[in-house]
C-alpha cells in the first residue's frame, strides 16, 4: 500500500504504523462513565468497505493522520492530518455511511 | 569544553570508498535544534527564527531553505529542524522564542550526519529507502524523512553533479547505519561489473 | 540413437561457436551458449528427465517455459543445491550439474513406479480418506514413508553462500513482458517522456517472436525496438527478471536473476535482486500459454506442446523428433508443422476440426505435412517415451471418438489445445477474468482494475501484427494516464506483420473420450501432481463441486507450476460434470508468486547479524576497552558485566552488586527513553498522563510517575524533572520509549489539540550514567563542578544543571539500586568523557564498574517494578502502587482501572519470594502453586525476576501471585516445569532491602 502523507507526499506503508478505527469518539477526560470508556477502548468498527482509520507516519513527520480507506479494494479516498480532523467531523463521516 | 566525539566507531573510520567514486564520511554537526510552535503561534515563531538566522522558512515538508551557515528543514507542519555552524545556535533561538509561544529543543548530539558523494549514491540508498530519487521529484535542495533497514533517516540532497547527500541518522543507530551502507555497497558490487555496478 | 531429437546445422539463435559442458545424472554432455538446460538435454537425445510426483511415471520435457509441469530437476551441488527447478527455465552454463529427482535407485529404473499399478488406491482424497477421522493415528506411522515416496527434490540444509539484495524502484509505466506487444508498448510509452521499466523473464527480448524462424523480419524488428529503448535515458530494461506479484497502489514484486546464468561461482556473488517496484501504470504484455489436450498416455516423454517443438527448433536449433504427429484444434499448430517439416522431420497433422484452414494448409502441405482432419489422438503409447499414437475419427461436438483407430509410429507427439492469456498478475488483483468463447479461454474482461492495461496475446490477440498495434495503443494510453502527452508530429510506429493470424475458429477440445464418452484411465490433467480426469470426476461424485474445493481435494493446480496449463482444462471438465458452462463454474483465486521465488531473494541482506539494526550507547567503545561483556536487551546492546580474570557472569554480577552497596558503582543508563516536554500547558499535560499529581512539583525537583494505558493497565513508569516553569525532562523505560512517545503524540494530535505542549524525543541527545552507593557523594564532590552535591544542596529527588569536569550536565538525585544515587546526563558526544572523568576520580573511592546484570539484581533486592512486571496485564493495585493513583484529578486509564473485576482479591499481586532452604535456587519463569500441590494450568502465578542477593544470602525472586499480599508469611511451591524441580518459598514483601528508603535519602 501507499499512503499520501499530507506533509511528506506519497509514501510506502512500511513508513507508517497503524492506529486503528478513527471514528471512535473519545470521552472527555473527566467523563466517569465506564461504559463510554469501554466502548471507546474496546469497540472497533470492522466494516467491509469505507473505513476511517488512524495511521502515524513514524518514519517521517511523526504526524497522526486519518486515512479513509476501502477495506475491500484498499483504495484510499482521503488523507488528512488528525489534528485537522477533529472528532466532530469524523463523527459526521460516520453518519454518512452509518 | 572538549569536542563532542563521534558516534561509535565512525571517528576511527574516516572517509570510505564504497564503490567506484562513491564515498561516505561523517560530516560533523555543530548545531542542531528542533523548534516547534502551536497552530496560532507558528507563523510568529518561525518568522522570529528566520529573522534571527537570516534565512527563509520553507512552506512545505520537502524543500529546505537556508544560507551558508544555517539550513531549515520543515520536518512536520509545525516543527523545524535547524542545522547550523553558528556557535550558540541553541541559546540564541532559546532567547528569541518565548516559551509561551513554542518549544526549542537542543538536539546537536542526537543525530550524526553522513555525507554520501559520487555516482551511485541514489542507487545505494535505493537498497533501503522506499523513496523515489529521480531528479525530477527529488532535486538538490529537497529532503525526505524515511526509514532504511528499520532506522529513521533524513536524506538531504545537496548537489546533483556529482550526486551528493547528507544523511541524518540517530546517534545510537549510527554504527548500524554505517554498517548497512558498507554491506549494501559490498553486496551490490559483487557482480561481473564489480565496483562499477552501482554507478551503472 | 537412430531416432529422436537432433541439433540442426543452422536453425536457432544459439551460439554454436561457444560450446558448454554440463552434466545430467553424472553424464558429461555438451550444449551451446544460448541453450536452456531443456534444449541441451533434448539436443543430446534425452527425453526421460524426471519421475512424477505420486505414481513415479516417466516424464519428459513438455513445454519450453515457466509452464512446464514435468521437467523438474535439481541443479548445482552442495550449499548451492537447488531442487524442483524447471529445466526449461535454466540457462545452460559451463559446468552446470543437473540431476533427476523423485526416483530411486535411478531415473531409468525407479522402484517406486510400482505406485502406478496401485493408482486406484492413491486417487484424489487418498490422504484425507486414509488418515483423517478414526484412522488418524495411522498417519503418525505412515507419514515418514509417504513423504519419502511422494516427494520432490531435497533442499540443502547448508547455509546459502550467495548474496541477495532488495531495491526500491519507481517508474511511470512498467511493461511486463518483452514480446511484440511489450516492446511496442515500451517504445510508445517511452516516446512521451514517461519513465519506463520493461521487464522480461527470459534472457533475451522478443518473447514469442524468438520461437519463429531466426534471421528474418522478426529479428530485424526486435533489434530496432531494442535499439530505440536502449538509447532512451528514460527506459530501464530488466531481463532475467520475473514480476511475481501485483500488490496495492501500483506496487509489484520482481526478482532479477543477476548471476544464475553465469555458472557455479567460486565465491559469494550477488545472486538475485528483488525489486519492489512502484508504478504509475502497468501494462501486462505477458503473452499467452499454449495448453494441452488430455488423452490416454498424454504424459509420456515425447509428448510436448506444439509451440514448444516449434520453439526448440527456431530458438535453440533442436529438432525434437524425426517422426512427428501434431494434434491440434486451432490454426496455430500449422506453422509449427510447416517449419518442423521444412527442418527435415516427417510430420502428420491431426486436426480435430472437420475442415483445415485454407491458407495455412497450403504451405504445410507444400512442405510435406500430411493433414488429417476430423480426427483426434486417442492414445499415446510407449514405455519411457512415445513410440506410436492411435488416431481415430472424432466429433468435436461431443468430444468423443467416433470411428476405428489407426496406429502410427512416431517419436514426438505435439499437442495444441488453444492458447490461454497469461493473466495471473491481473488475477492477483480485484479484476476477475472473463471467459471468451472464441478463444475458449479466460481473457481480461471488460473491466480491468485502474492502473492496469493488458496488451497483445494476453489481451486475446492472435496475430503478431495485432499484438504490436495493441501494444502501441496501450503504451500510449498508460503514459497519458500518468499525465504525459503524445509527442507532436510523431509518425505512426511501424508494425510487424508475420501474417500469422487464425482464419478458422478454434474448436474447444479439452479431453478425448472414447465412443461411449468414457475417459482413459491414464489421462492426466495436472501432470506435476498426477491428477487424472478420473480424479476430477471422483471429486465431483463426492460432492466437491466448487473449483476451490476441487483444487484442494485433488491438489490440482497446487504444484510448483500452479497449473498454468491444467487449470482451464479442469474447469472445463468440472463444468461438463455439472452440466454448466465454464464461466458458471468460475475460476480459482490467483495469488503471488507467479513463478517460484527463492526465500533468499525475499530476505535480501537482512539475515544473520544484519537481520535488524542494533542501538549502541555513546560509551560502547569505552565499555569494550574496559573488558565489558555485552548483552542484547531488545534493540540495544548494553554492558552486561565486567568480569575479573576467572569470573563468570554469576561471580561477576554478585561481586558488582555486593560491592556497590559497600562503596559506589557506575552504570551506563544512556538507553533510558528521554522526552523533552515544553509548553505553558506542560504541567496540565503531565497531570493527565500520569496517575499522580504534577501541579505542585517545583522547579529543580523530580518526581516518579506511573502511566496507565487507556484500558487502565499500567503502561510505563519513570522520573520527570521540572527544569523550568514550562520545561520538563521525562525519562521512560528503555523498552517502552517508542510506544510512550507514540501514545503522547496521539493524545496531543488527536484528543487534546488545545494543549500548548510539545513532546520531543531526546533519547539520542543525552548520555547518562547512574552513580550510586554510600560513597557516591564523596566521589562526585571530588570532581571539578559547580554543583553542590550535599544533602541540602541536592536533596533526594532534587535536580541541578551545571558542569562537571568541564562538561555540561544535568544531575538528578534518583536511584534504581536503593542506595544514595545520582543520574548524570551529558550531551551524548561527551558521554565517554563523562565516564572517564567519573572513573578517574573513582579510584580514590573504590568505584566499581557495574553492568546491567548487577543493576537488575539490585532492583530485585529493592523490589522496584520493571518491565517483567509491567506486562500490560497488571494494574496499579496489582503492583502495590494503588496509593499513587490520585483521586483529585482525572487521568488516562483512570475510569477503566475501576472495573469491578480488576479489584478481585484473587488477582495476581506483586510479591517477594525467598526460598525456605537458603541453598535452593529460584528460577525465573517458574510457576507458583499451593504448598504440596502440583500446579494445574497456570497455577497461582509465576516468578517474574530472580537474583542472588548478597544481603539476604540466597536467591530471591519477585513474582505475581494470586492474592499475594494476603499470603505474606505463608509458603508456596515454586515449580520449574523445565527442570521438573519444586522448591518451597516464603511469600514476602518485594522490598528485601531498606524497605523505608532511608539509604536513598541519606
Amino acid at each position: 500500500m501507499r499512503i499520501e502523507c499530507p506533509c511528506c507526499g506519497l509514501r510506502d506503508h512500511r513508513e507508517f504504523e497503524y492506529g486503528g478505527d478513527a471514528l471512535r469518539s473519545r470521552p472527555a477526560l473527566d467523563d466517569t462513565g465506564i461504559d463510554r470508556w469501554s466502548d471507546y477502548v474496546f469497540l472497533r468498527r470492522n466494516p467491509r468497505g469505507l473505513h476511517y482509520e488512524f495511521w502515524q507516519h513514524t518514519d517521517g513527520c511523526h504526524q497522526w493522520i486519518v486515512v479513509q480507506r476501502d477495506t475491500v479494494s484498499h483504495e484510499i479516498v482521503s488523507v488528512q492530518l488528525a489534528a485537522d480532523a477533529p472528532d466532530a467531523e469524523r463523527s459526521l463521516g460516520e453518519l454518512k455511511y452509518g | 569544553m572538549p569536542d563532542p566525539r563521534s558516534a561509535p566507531a565512525l571517528v576511527t573510520t574516516g572517509a570510505v570508498e564504497l564503490a567506484a567514486g562513491l564515498r561516505c564520511e561523517e560530516n560533523s554537526i555543530s548545531g542542531l535544534v528542533l523548534v516547534s510552535a502551536w497552530p496560532d503561534t507558528a507563523d510568529k515563531v518561525f518568522g522570529t527564527v528566520g529573522k534571527a538566522l537570516k534565512i527563509g522558512i520553507p512552506d512545505d515538508c520537502r524543500t529546505t531553505a537556508g544560507s551558508d551557515h544555517a539550513t531549515a528543514f520543515r520536518i512536520a507542519p509545525r516543527r523545524l529542524m535547524i542545522v547550523s555552524q553558528t556557535p550558540d545556535l541553541f541559546s540564541s533561538l532559546k532567547g528569541a522564542v518565548p516559551c509561551e509561544d513554542g518549544s526549542v529543543s537542543q538536539q546537536d548530539h542526537s543525530r550524526i550526519r553522513i555525507r554520501l558523494t559520487g555516482p551511485g549514491a541514489a542507487a545505494l540508498l535505493s537498497r533501503g529507502a522506499p523513496v523515489d530519487f529521480d531528479r525530477s521529484v527529488f532535486p538538490a535542495g529537497t529532503f525526505a524523512q524515511t526509514g532504511i533497514h528499520h532506522m529513521w533517516v533524513l536524506i538531504h540532497k545537496i548537489a546533483e553533479e556529482p550526486e551528493a547527500y547528507d544523511l541524518y541518522v540517530l546517534r545510537s543507530f549510527a554504527l548500524s547505519f554505517w554498517q548497512w551502507l558498507q554491506e549494501s555497497a559490498h553486496i551490490a558490487t559483487q557482480t561481473p561489473m564489480g565496483r562499477e555496478a552501482l554507478a551503472g | 540413437m537412430a531416432s529422436g531429437p537432433t541439433r540442426t546445422q543452422s536453425y536457432g539463435r544459439i551460439n554454436r561457436n561457444k560450446p558448454l559442458s554440463f552434466s545430467f545424472n553424472g553424464r558429461k554432455l555438451t550444449g551451446y551458449t544460448g541453450d536452456s538446460l531443456a534444449s541441451a538435454l533434448l539436443a543430446n537425445g534425452i527425453a526421460l528427465v524426471s519421475r512424477s510426483f505420486k505414481y513415479h511415471r516417466p516424464r519428459g520435457i513438455y513445454s519450453m517455459g515457466v509452464d512446464d509441469p514435468n521437467a523438474l530437476v535439481t541443479i548445482n551441488t552442495g550449499s548451492r543445491t537447488e531442487p524442483n527447478t524447471q529445466a526449461t527455465v535454466v540457462e545452460l552454463s559451463e559446468g552446470l550439474t543437473a540431476r533427476s529427482q523423485n526416483c530411486w535407485p535411478s531415473l531409468e529404473f525407479d522402484a517406486m513406479s510400482i505406485n502406478d499399478n496401485f493408482s486406484r488406491f492413491l486417487a484424489a482424497g487418498f490422504y484425507y480418506k486414509t488418515f483423517m477421522g478414526p484412522t488418524r493415528k495411522s498417519w503418525m506411522f505412515y507419514e515418514h514413508f509417504i513423504r519419502k515416496a511422494a516427494g520432490m527434490g531435497e533442499a540443502t540444509t547448508q547455509k546459502d553462500p550467495d548474496l541477495y539484495e532488495k531495491v526500491h524502484g519507481f517508474c511511470d509505466v512498467m511493461v511486463v513482458g518483452g514480446g511484440p506487444a511489450g516492446l511496442a508498448a515500451a517504445v510508445a510509452a517511452a516516446r512521451t517522456g514517461a519513465r519506463v521499466v520493461l521487464v522480461e523473464q527470459s534472457p533475451d527480448l522478443g518473447g514469442g517472436l524468438l520461437n519463429t524462424p531466426a534471421n528474418g523480419e522478426a529479428d530485424r524488428w526486435i533489434a530496432e525496438q531494442v535499439a530505440i529503448l536502449k538509447a532512451a535515458e528514460n527506459v530501464r530494461i530488466l531481463t532475467r527478471c520475473s514480476v511475481f506479484g501485483a500488490y496495492d497502489h501500483g506496487s509489484f514484486g520482481l526478482v532479477e536473476r543477476v548471476q544464475d546464468h553465469v555458472g557455479p561461482p567460486q565465491q559469494a556473488v550477488l545472486r538475485q535482486r528483488m525489486w519492489i517496484m512502484r508504478t504509475g501504470q502497468a501494462i501486462l504484455a505477458t503473452g499467452a500459454l499454449e495448453r494441452p489436450i488430455v488423452f490416454g498416455g498424454n504424459d509420456l516423454p515425447g509428448v510436448m506442446l506444439a509451440s514448444a517443438a516449434r520453439g526448440y527448433l527456431n530458438h535453440y536449433g533442436v529438432l525434437a523428433g524425426k517422426n512427428i504427429v501434431i494434434f491440434t484444434n486451432n490454426d496455430g499448430a500449422y506453422w509449427a508443422a510447416t517449419e518442423l517439416s521444412r527442418a527435415g522431420a516427417s510430420v502428420m497433422l491431426v486436426d480435430a476440426r472437420p475442415e483445415a484452414p485454407a491458407v495455412a494448409r497450403t504451405p504445410a502441405e507444400n512442405s510435406g505435412v500430411v493433414i488429417q482432419t476430423g480426427k483426434a489422438v486417442a492414445k499415446a503409447k510407449g514405455r519411457k517415451r512415445v513410440a506410436s499414437v492411435e488416431v481415430a475419427p472424432f466429433d468435436c461436438e461431443t468430444g468423443n471418438l467416433c470411428g476405428t483407430a489407426s496406429a502410427y509410429k512416431c517419436d514426438l507427439l505435439c499437442v495444441s489445445g488453444g492458447w490461454s492469456p497469461t493473466l495471473h498478475l491481473l488475477g492477483q488483483r480485484s479484476s476477475k477474468p472473463a471467459y471468451d468463447d472464441a478463444l475458449a479461454a479466460f481473457s481480461p474482461g471488460a473491466v480491468v482494475e485502474d492502473g492496469f492495461h493488458v496488451a497483445g496475446a494476453a489481451n486475446g490477440k492472435i496475430a503478431t501484427r495485432d499484438c504490436v498495434i495493441d501494444g502501441q495503443a496501450k503504451g500510449l494510453e498508460a503514459a497519458l494516464a500518468c499525465g504525459f502527452t503524445e509527442p507532436k508530429g510523431s509518425e505512426r510506429l511501424p508494425a510487424l506483420d508475420l501474417k500469422d493470424g487464425w482464419e478458422t475458429p478454434l474448436r474447444p477440445v479439452w479431453e478425448v473420450c472414447d465412443r461411449h464418452g468414457n475417459s482413459h484411465r491414464k489421462a492426466f490433467v495436472d501432470l506435476q501432481h498426477d491428477v487424472t480426469v478420473s480424479d476430477v470426476a471422483l471429486a465431483h461424485r463426492e460432492g466437491y463441486v466448487s473449483v476451490e474445493h476441487l483444487k484442494r481435494y485433488t491438489t490440482l493446480g497446487m504444484a510448483s507450476d500452479q497449473g498454468k496449463g491444467a487449470n482451464v482444462i479442469a474447469l472445463a471438465l468440472m463444468a461438463k460434470h455439472r452440466g454448466k458452462s465454464i464461466p458458471e463454474v468460475g475460476v480459482t483465486t490467483f495469488r503471488p508468486p507467479f513463478t517460484p521465488v527463492a526465500a533468499g531473494a525475499l530476505a535480501g541482506h537482512e539475515t544473520g547479524p544484519a537481520i535488524e539494526p542494533r542501538r549502541h550507547t555513546p560509551m560502547r567503545q569505552w565499555h569494550l576497552n574496559n573488558g565489558a561483556e555485552f548483552i542484547e536487551t531488545g534493540i540495544w546492546d548494553r554492558a552486561w558485566y565486567y568480569p575479573k580474570p576467572g569470573e563468570d557472569l554469576e561471580a561477576a554480577y554478585i561481586r558488582e552488586a555486593r560491592e556497590l552497596r559497600r562503596s559506589v558503582g557506575i552504570v551506563d543508563v544512556s538507553t533510558l527513553g528521554k522526552i523533552d516536554v515544553q509548553g505553558p500547558d506542560a504541567a496540565e499535560f503531565l497531570n493527565r498522563i500520569y496517575v499522580n499529581g504534577w501541579k505542585t512539583l517545583p522547579v529543580g525537583r523530580a518526581r516518579y510517575g506511573v502511566m496507565l494505558r487507556e484500558d487502565g493497565m499500567v503502561f510505563d513508569d519513570g522520573t520527570t524533572t521540572r527544569l523550568s516553569e514550562h520545561h520538563y525532562f521525562m525519562t521512560v523505560t528503555t523498552a517502552g520509549a517508542g510506544a510512550v512517545m507514540s501514545h503522547l503524540e496521539f493524545l496531543l494530535q488527536t484528543c487534546w489539540t488545545d494543549l500548548r505542549v510539545e513532546v520531543t524525543s531526546a533519547t539520542d541527545q543525552w548520555a547518562a550514567v547512574a552513580v550510586s552507593g554510600p560513597r557516591a557523594r564523596g566521589l562526585l564532590s571530588s570532581i571539578d563542578s559547580d554543583i553542590d552535591f550535599s544533602n541540602e544542596g541536592l536533596p533526594f529527588m532534587g535536580a541541578a544543571e551545571g558542569t562537571m569536569a568541564g562538561l555540561p550536565v544535568r544531575v538528578i538525585r534518583i536511584t534504581f539500586t536503593g542506595e544514595l544515587g545520582y543520574e548524570i546526563y551529558t550531551p551524548a558526544g561527551f558521554g565517554e568523557a563523562l565516564q572517564e572523568a567519573v572513573v578517574a576520580a573513582g579510584s580514590a573511592h573504590d568505584l566499581l564498574l557495574c553492568g546491567i546484570e548487577a543493576l537488575g539484581a539490585l532492583r530485585v533486592e529493592k523490589g522496584h517494578v520493571a518491565g517483567s512486571e509491567i506486562t500490560g496485564r497488571t494494574t496499579l493495585d496489582d503492583l502495590g502502587l494503588a496509593r499513587m493513583g490520585s483521586t483529585k484529578k482525572p487521568y488516562v486509564g483512570q475510569v477503566l482501572a475501576q472495573r469491578e473485576a480488576l479489584a478481585a482479591p484473587e488477582r495476581q499481586q506483586f510479591v517477594g519470594l525467598r526460598p525456605v532452604d537458603p541453598s535452593a535456587v529460584i528460577k525465573g519463569g517458574s510457576i507458583l502453586s499451593e504448598p504440596n500441590e502440583t500446579p494445574q494450568g497456570h497455577g497461582l502465578g509465576y516468578v517474574t525476576a530472580v537474583a542472588f542477593s548478597p544481603v539476604v544470602g540466597s536467591t530471591i525472586g519477585l513474582g505475581l501471585l494470586s492474592g499475594g499480599r494476603a499470603r505474606k508469611g505463608t509458603t508456596v511451591n515454586v515449580v520449574d516445569t523445565v527442570d521438573d524441580t519444586i522448591i518451597a518459598a516464603h511469600v514476602t514483601s518485594p522490598h528485601f532491602y531498606d524497605p523505608d528508603g532511608e539509604k536513598a535519602r541519606a
